[in-house]
């Protein structure tokens, strides 16, 4: 599965998409958008493994490619 | 006062008890004293006991949750009910029997005998339609409608999807194309550096079965919710490809656009629970709206294949759909259920031979996927929020209730074939 080498960060319930943000940036996330709607924070970072343990974050997954779902 | 116990022999559909049951309308349902007072006009009675008031052995006749009243009614008052707009119905009360006894009196040895000799003609018969073949296609393609519309009562529903908002993310829409001349459009693209203007053909035949018109300038109908606004998210770039980032990106605009209905077919083949996907599908049905998306068609049923329910429609949150062909038969490219959370299948729609629109010049095309029965669930979760304001986690239970079950397995077509609202 190919990656874009973006992260994409999940907020955890009772938390606010741009208060992980902030604490994200400071874990080192370079943020791109921060997708308030759907608590979710797309960025890079050279650590991952850093933002894990960030308070409000419930999961760090690759960004990954998807592709349309047409019988070949 | 008659003894409520008292029967009297029903025509149909066994005992009739002799009282009545008066089908509360909603404006009185769950208001305890409108319904008491409603009742007590129609029915004459002098006291109307609520069940939130009846003590220890006394019948209630009014349940204002449920919207029902029982009632004992003079023949003359019947018809004043019939014509009083408060009640939805009236209809005879009837004297039910618990399943597990033996009706009629039929004894456990016959009935046991009896299921056997069912069986052994159950076989005979299955014997005998495997002889038969391939099986016939139950709907075709005709002068007026496509097989799916017809398949789904599509064709035949009253609603139009007007005051309903369907995004659809893919590759975007032909937006030169006459289908959706004059129609309201709301379009974006998260694919950096390309237009919504779609090249792939893809998107342009998704929205075409979800939202196309009613009367295409030629040929037969596809289109399903004619007078829906249309929001084109291009998520997809014209070789079909697109990444999670721009997807979400998607759905956070359509969700913030008023979108009722978010319609995606498309997916990576990849057997875990994305938990970016499950927070946006989460929190679109806790904003009141509905995001359906492709199986995906990793299975390869002939050789032996179920394949898998793929990302982003195994989330829990994310209505998953899979493709039946004409002969309501699973397509050999519909995935199966997956043992993840929220890996199952949830309901199925027409995704093989789908005529529908496609960039012009060439204005239609006829293809195969998942992704071509989304669009038909997205356009049919239009009809039925239009009939009955239905939104998100209510419009999801509209859809999987109302949907015609098929003689397949439900880890292949969850709640089986989507349905459109009848008139």
């Amino acid at each position: 599965m190919t990656t874009t080498g973006r992260l994409l960060v999940s907020v955890a319930d009772g938390h606010t998409a741009d208060d992980v943000a902030r604490a994200c940036a400071a874990a080192g996330l370079a943020v791109e958008k921060v997708l308030s709607g759907i608590g979710v924070v797309v960025g890079t970072c050279a650590d991952p493994e850093a933002l894990r343990g960030v308070t409000g974050v419930a999961a760090v997954e690759p960004d990954r490619e998807v592709r349309l779902d047409r019988d070949a | 006062m008659t003894d409520p116990r008292a029967t009297v022999p029903g025509r149909v559909g066994g005992t009739l008890t002799g009282r009545y049951l008066l089908v509360l309308s909603d404006d009185l349902t769950g208001d305890d004293d409108a319904a008491r007072s409603a009742v007590a006009e129609i029915t004459g009675l002098a006291e109307v006991t609520s069940s939130r008031d009846a003590g220890p052995g006394v019948r209630p006749t009014l349940f204002a949750r449920l919207g029902v009243a029982v009632a004992e009614l003079a023949p003359e008052r019947l018809r004043a009910v019939r014509d009083d707009r408060r009640f939805v119905a009236v209809e005879p009360e009837r004297v039910l029997r618990a399943l597990g006894t033996s009706p009629g009196g039929l004894s456990a040895d016959y009935l046991r005998g009896f299921a056997d000799a069912a069986g052994v003609l159950a076989e005979k018969a299955a014997g005998a339609a495997a002889a038969d073949t391939p099986a016939p296609a139950q709907f075709a393609d005709d002068d007026r409608t496509t097989w799916g519309l017809k398949a789904t009562g599509a064709d035949a529903a009253a609603e139009t999807g007007a005051g309903i908002t369907v995004a659809v993310l893919d590759t975007g829409l032909d937006l030169t194309h006459p289908d959706f001349g004059g129609r309201e459009i709301e379009s974006r693209s998260f694919v950096d550096g390309q237009e919504v203007q779609d090249v792939q053909g893809h998107g342009t035949h998704c929205i075409g079965t979800s939202c196309g018109p009613s009367a295409p300038g030629s040929g037969r109908r596809y289109g399903i919710a004619h007078e829906a606004r249309i929001m084109v998210g291009k998520v997809l770039g014209d070789d079909g490809s697109g990444t999670d980032a721009g997807i979400l990106e998607g759905i956070e605009w359509a969700i913030a656009g008023g979108a009722h209905v978010v319609s995606m077919s498309l997916g990576a083949d990849l057997n875990e629970v994305s938990a970016a996907y499950e927070n946006a599908g989460r929190r679109a049905l806790d904003a009141g709206t509905l995001i359906v998306a492709a199986a995906g068609n990793n299975a390869q049923r002939s050789a032996g294949d179920v394949g898998f329910v793929g990302v982003p429609a195994n989330s829990p949150s994310i209505m998953a759909v899979a493709a039946v062909d004409a002969a309501l038969a699973i397509a050999d490219f519909s995935a199966a259920s997956s043992a993840v959370e929220g890996g199952q299948v949830d309901i199925a729609g027409p995704g093989v031979d789908v005529y529908s629109s496609w960039p012009m010049p060439q204005r239609t095309n006829t293809i195969s996927g998942t992704s071509m029965a989304t669009p038909h669930v997205s356009g049919i979760a239009a009809l039925w929020s239009q009939r009955t304001g239905a939104r998100g986690r209510d419009l999801w239970t509209r859809l999987t209730q109302s949907a015609q079950r098929l003689t397949l397995p439900s880890g292949d077509v969850g709640a089986g074939l989507v349905r459109a609202p009848g008139r």
